[in-house]
């Protein structure tokens, strides 16, 4: 079950200017498309019934501006920068990667190229948007 | 004909002596994983996919488990990996040319689930395409 939305999350991304609010849309995009394009596999011996879902998370100014995710204790958040992060449980590095047991099952990396490829597009289509309110 | 480079990597990684020969693809032979105690280096390449760049060229994300007999000897071979692969430039085999192979996320260090073996792993950007000269 999708987790909600802080009202703290809503209120950082109001504050936000109209070029970072663009990027941050874009990254919304991004991330939605990225899960939902991705079909964790469920299965046996490592991982079964624990990486069925993903979230991700996006930081801008310092402060969670989107997403439902918690932060990464490795990711690092600096103001300035847009920062997103995504991923799943734990066990799915195994089923991602491989594990001595059990073949990998590449599940995240596929969809992630594919986003990788279609960022730049898809942030310059949110950034002007919402630039054009300023004409 | 085939555009997959693994081989020539694997070949190069055995070529270099890495883990006395036992690299792998995809997963381990027979007889690499052993119970705890007696632990030993082997390695395990697989692909992660990637898109094509160009008709021709494609980048792929190869992920590469260096399995040790300890955590410090894990970190050492995957030293010893990146030591030929990384940024090791042009190189052809056969009907396989690769144009770069590429340490693109770093190491960390980690125990597998079940054998408890420590291994480092990290993911590799591999450009590669169609040997011209064949």
């Amino acid at each position: 079950m999708a987790r909600k939305v802080r009202t703290r999350t809503v209120i950082n991304r109001r504050a936000l200017d109209a070029v970072t609010s663009g990027w941050v849309n874009g990254f919304e995009d991004l991330a939605k498309f990225t899960l939902e394009s991705t079909k964790p596999p469920d299965a046996a011996p490592f991982g079964e019934g624990l990486v069925t879902t993903g979230d991700w998370v996006i930081y801008a100014k310092g402060k969670k501006v989107a997403g439902t995710g918690n932060k990464p204790r490795g990711l690092k958040v600096r103001r300035e920068y847009v920062v997103m992060a995504l991923g799943w449980g734990f066990p799915g590095r195994f089923q991602e990667a491989g594990t001595i047991k059990q073949p990998a099952r590449p599940f995240a990396t596929p969809p992630w190229m594919s986003m990788t490829q279609r960022m730049a597009n898809t942030l310059r289509v949110y950034v002007t948007a919402r630039l054009r309110r300023f004409r | 004909m085939s555009d997959d480079p693994m081989g020539l990597i694997i070949a190069e990684l055995r070529d270099a002596n890495i883990a006395g020969g036992r690299v792998r693809g995809y997963e381990p032979a027979n007889g690499d994983a052993r119970p705890a105690g007696s632990f030993q280096r082997f390695v395990v390449i697989v692909d992660l996919g990637g898109p094509p760049v160009r008709e021709v060229i494609q980048r792929l994300r190869y992920v590469l488990r260096c399995y040790g007999a300890t955590p410090q000897d894990a970190r050492a071979l995957w030293g010893d990996v990146r030591a030929v692969l990384h940024l090791a430039g042009v190189r052809s085999s056969g009907d396989v040319r690769v144009y770069q192979t590429r340490d693109d996320t770093g190491g960390s260090a980690h125990h597998d689930p079940e054998t408890k073996q420590p291994y480092y792993d990290g993911v590799y950007d591999v450009t590669a395409g169609f040997n011209p000269a064949v």
